[in-house]
């Protein structure tokens, strides 16, 4: 230990006063000034020259956004480093080590910065400011529901609500585990001093930074008036809004696009000594194939609001039947991207929900091999069932049976995978914290939602749930219930990593009643107004569904009421909790061999694997050998170790 | 098997195995409890183990209490999903149509296969959840992390449930997506924002020019799908009709929740499908595809009336 403490650390280095540049300059101020700035340039250029009689036309709204992202990105600093490159100064290791967050200290969460950690704690914080947004507005959904014809919100402002709910938590679910925990803990687990990419990895974070206002203004352009899904031709017609949600869209595919290269290049590339592909924490599987899936289905939502943008503006007719395009493009393209979307939001989560299994179950993982196999054929899968999206289109009824099979067929990895979170479990000695009470939610709802979804791909059922409420419930349970709830196990796992201090128990578990029985209580009333055939997305509806409704709007607020209460217990105890020792769970993986806060190049010796990381058994002994045991080996003890162990070939060590 | 205290009662003796670690860590199955409890009575015999050891080689024994629990109940369940003729319909509706009756025998043998293997995987969680909680600090449990064959056999009993679920799914969509050569009526619906329209066309001159659409203005009119302020959807009893659906603008979704039947009207496209009705009754329907802001307001209501009855308001709607 003494060792460590005496190594010189990177982040105490002092650095002259001109370090960094124009970084030095930079924050999230100048950032929003910028872009608020080149927007109005925008505005001002296409109002005068593009469209200067019309005001507002989807013409200037679209040059608006684009001045906006760009130059918000250019004012917090998204570009500095190419530029100064492309002009031939390229940056100095002082102004990388400012880049990193050298000497600012709080200061460096406002500003880009190429340190992973606060990357990942930028995004964690996103991702709360999302949900709560997205909750918010569910809320007032809730609150228009509770009785059949409430005159709280007009039907448009109802229609607008939903829209960007849904996709807003629909980004926010993408990035919650992908965005925190793929930057800040999957380095550390595989052993890296950093991404791959680190500029990048800051650029992922402020450029889906910069998507989140267009996507908020689209209440004052008139509303995304086309629901979550947008679907041609009614998002052609739809108000100006839908120009700033379609370039939200765009900015928020290059934003996962790029973060998903970084991922997989840093996993294949950046490996500890010893950290074969088969001795990787489940985790980092998870987090690659996530990614993997993400870089094959983001393009296609780039080129579906690319092609609409430009039916809105330039008048081409893509999704337009009457001008010889056909709205079944539009859905194609859509859940093409979209139903690899719903396993880019799962894979992660449960994956990282399977460490939390794990460690507190004090077994290794069960079944690691086919759990690896099991994602890869979820995610090959998973590619392959876009259509049943599409079974009450009437769009080419002879491939229904083979996409009903596909679809069916993902049940089986799904299956394993869940059978072999059991196996984890299975004559364990379950420690149970706090996080592993999520993961039991998990495996509730998971149920639930995977059963209700294979009654959905079969066709004639679809037929009788399409677009009721019974949909509602099933993608809830599985995304909200299934997906989130393992990313807060997650979260509740890495907190004391990431924050340094120990979570409130007390307070969370009063969270997690409320939360699990709110989801019950939310999604069941959903269940049962789909049995009684309520559409989806209506502000009004018939008496017949008061009882159901008024059950899902109580059991809604409860949910968000438990939501608070965790949010309260986190913040709480950053402020006032117990310091957390390095290693609070006693797990085997690398995050937690690194003290706590962790230092800016995470491990001051290289750390060197020598078994796979799910080795409790041999407590004391090295099951997963790292910088900490012991602190400083020379070279020459170290060789013995390696050559026993792996081949030391191949220029990825 | 030699204890030091006999235990008195049969109560007795499952408790004492129950707390033997030899019946948890080397977790025997039910049936080899009977066996131990045959052990203490000495009435044990070579053939008896030699019989027990073929079955361990054949079940792999560990896995006996978990396999006792799955077969049961999925025994059960099939006899259920293939023998009732009147399944519970577990909140779906009966269904109006012979198509929808279909879909609704389906739906209950879903549901029932899929509850009792919803069944069985939560009472392995409970049991996981409950028994292996920490009760010593220091116990490390044994470190397996894998077994073929439970892997295989887990990925086996799915493969077969898919292949069970498509076989019905496919016999039963055939049946719900067949067409008659020759329809009784053939409506044209017709989708728009925000209403609907009906145009009946059949061959024999009867029904030319009826038409029945939606009269009021699109505003929030906030009543229920079978008020008159919505159009009618008039069907005959015991017969089959062909609907031909498109739409006008924007999608929107034929949804007739007691027909277990929705189908998009998209522009540019036509959807052309069957319903065989059966008895009388009135019913709701609704767009169930989003298309805007009165998307809540796109209520009409079906009416199947006896043919009789039907001929009459044909001929009373005739222009």
């Amino acid at each position: 230990m003494t060792t460590i403490e005496e190594a010189p650390r990177l982040e105490e280095t002092t650095l002259g006063p001109k370090a960094g540049g124009l970084y030095r300059r930079q924050n999230i101020f100048t950032g929003l000034g910028f872009g608020i700035f080149l927007g109005f340039v925008g505005w001002l250029t296409a109002h005068a020259f593009l469209q200067s009689s019309n005001w507002g036309t989807d013409m200037v709204v679209t040059v608006t956004m684009v001045g906006w992202v760009v130059g918000f990105n250019v004012g917090v600093g998204t570009f500095n480093a190419p530029i100064r490159w492309l002009l031939g100064h390229d940056q100095s290791y002082e102004d990388e080590l400012y880049a990193a967050g050298v000497g600012q200290g709080s200061k460096r969460y406002y500003k880009f910065c190429t340190d992973h950690k606060v990357v990942g704690t930028q995004y964690l914080v996103l991702v709360m400011v999302m949900f709560a947004i997205g909750g918010t507005l569910a809320m007032m959904m809730r609150t228009q529901l509770i009785t059949s014809h409430s005159s709280f919100l007009s039907p448009d402002s109802y229609n607008a609500i939903v829209s960007i709910h849904g996709m807003l938590m629909i980004i926010a679910t993408i990035i919650m585990v992908s965005g925190p925990f793929a930057n800040f803990i999957m380095p550390i687990m595989v052993g890296a001093k950093d991404m791959a990419f680190p500029r990048l990895n800051a650029m992922s974070f402020w450029v889906i930074a910069s998507a989140l206002p267009p996507m908020l203004a689209t209440f004052v352009l008139g509303g995304v008036d086309a629901g979550w899904t947008t679907y041609a031709p009614l998002s052609i017609q739809a108000p100006a809004a839908m120009d700033a949600f379609s370039m939200t869209m765009i900015t928020f595919v290059v934003s996962v696009t790029v973060s998903g290269v970084n991922t997989i290049v840093t996993v294949l590339t950046m490996r500890a000594k010893g950290m074969t592909l088969g001795r990787l924490p489940i985790f980092v599987w998870g987090s690659v194939v996530g990614s993997a899936l993400s870089i094959y289905a983001m393009p296609a939502l780039l080129l579906g609001f690319t092609s609409m943008v430009s039916d809105r503006v330039t008048g081409t007719s893509f999704f337009v039947a009457a001008g010889g395009g056909t709205g079944w493009l539009w859905e194609n393209i859509f859940w093409i991207f979209g139903h690899p979307e719903v396993y880019i939001i799962l894979i992660p989560p449960v994956a990282a929900m399977m460490e939390v299994a794990s460690t507190f179950a004090r077994k290794p993982l069960f079944g690691y091999k086919i759990t690896i196999a099991g994602f890869v054929a979820v995610g090959m899968l998973s590619i392959m069932v876009w259509a049943h999206h599409m079974f009450t289109t009437g769009w080419a009824p002879d491939l229904a049976g083979p996409f009903m099979l596909t679809t069916e067929l993902i049940s089986i990895p799904t299956g394993i995978i869940f059978l072999c979170l059991i196996g984890t479990l299975w004559k364990g000695r379950i420690w149970t914290r706090l996080p592993m009470y999520f993961v039991y939610l998990f495996l509730w709802n998971f149920i639930i939602g995977g059963v209700t979804g294979i009654y959905l791909s079969d066709v004639p059922a679809d037929q009788y749930f399409h677009g009721d409420m019974f949909v509602t419930a099933h993608f809830h349970y599985t995304l909200l219930g299934g997906a989130m709830i393992a990313a807060t196990a997650a979260l509740c796992y890495w907190f004391p990593k990431v924050t340094g201090k120990m979570l409130n128990e007390r307070v969370g578990k009063v969270s997690f009643w409320m939360i699990a029985i709110g989801i019950q209580a939310t999604y069941f009333g959903q269940f049962w107004e789909g049995f009684q055939g309520m559409p989806r997305r209506v502000a009004y509806y018939d008496p017949i569904f008061l009882h159901a409704n008024q059950l899902t709007s109580v059991g809604a607020y409860l949910l968000m009421a438990g939501w608070l209460v965790l949010l309260y217990a986190m913040i709480h105890s950053v402020r006032n909790g117990s310091i957390a020792p390095a290693n609070p769970w006693h797990s085997k993986t690398l995050e937690w061999m690194v003290p706590t806060p962790v230092p800016l190049v995470n491990f001051l010796v290289d750390p060197v694997v020598t078994s796979d990381p799910y080795g409790y058994g041999e407590e004391g002994s090295e099951g997963y050998v790292s910088s900490h045991s012991p602190p400083a080996r020379s070279e020459d003890e170290l060789v013995p170790l390696l050559s026993s162990d792996y081949p030391i070939s191949g220029g990825d060590r | 098997m030699m204890r030091t205290k006999a235990p008195s009662s049969f109560s007795q003796r499952v408790d004492q195995l129950r707390r033997s670690p030899a019946f948890f860590f080397k977790s025997r199955p039910i049936g080899l409890e009977v066996s131990h409890l045959a052990n203490l009575k000495g009435v044990t015999t070579p053939d008896h183990d030699h019989h027990l050891g073929r079955i361990r080689s054949v079940f792999n024994a560990r896995r006996g209490v978990t396999r006792r629990v799955l077969v049961l109940p999925l025994l059960v369940l099939t006899a259920f999903a293939l023998g009732g003729c009147q399944l519970p319909t577990f909140g779906g509706f009966r269904g109006a149509t012979t198509q929808a009756k279909t879909e609704s025998t389906l739906w209950s043998q879903m549901v029932i296969l899929g509850v009792g293997v919803s069944a069985i995987v939560f009472v392995l969680i409970v049991w996981a959840v409950f028994r292996y909680r920490r009760r010593d600090e220091n116990h490390i449990p044994r470190q397996f992390s894998e077994n073929t064959l439970l892997e295989i056999v887990y990925t086996l009993i799915p493969c077969v449930l898919v292949g069970v679920i498509f076989y019905a799914t496919v016999i039963a969509e055939n049946q719900i997506d067949a067409v008659v050569g020759k329809p009784a009526e053939i409506i044209n619906v017709t989708a728009y924002r925000w209403g609907w329209s009906f145009s009946y066309a059949s061959s024999t001159g009867v029904s030319q020019n009826v038409l029945v659409q939606t009269a009021a203005e699109p505003k929030a009119l906030a009543q229920s799908a079978l008020s008159s302020e919505y159009p009618q959807l008039v069907l005959p009893a015991h017969q089959t009709v062909r609907i031909v659906l498109q739409s006008t603008d924007v999608i929107h979704g034929f949804y007739i929740p007691a027909f277990n039947f929705s189908r998009y009207a998209q522009p540019g496209v036509v959807n052309t499908f069957d319903f065989t009705t059966l008895g009388t009754g009135i019913y709701r329907g609704q767009c169930a595809q989003y298309c805007g802001l009165y998307h809540a307001e796109m209520l009409f209501s079906v009416q199947v009336v006896p043919q009789g009855t039907f001929a009459d308001w044909l001929k009373s709607h005739q222009a």
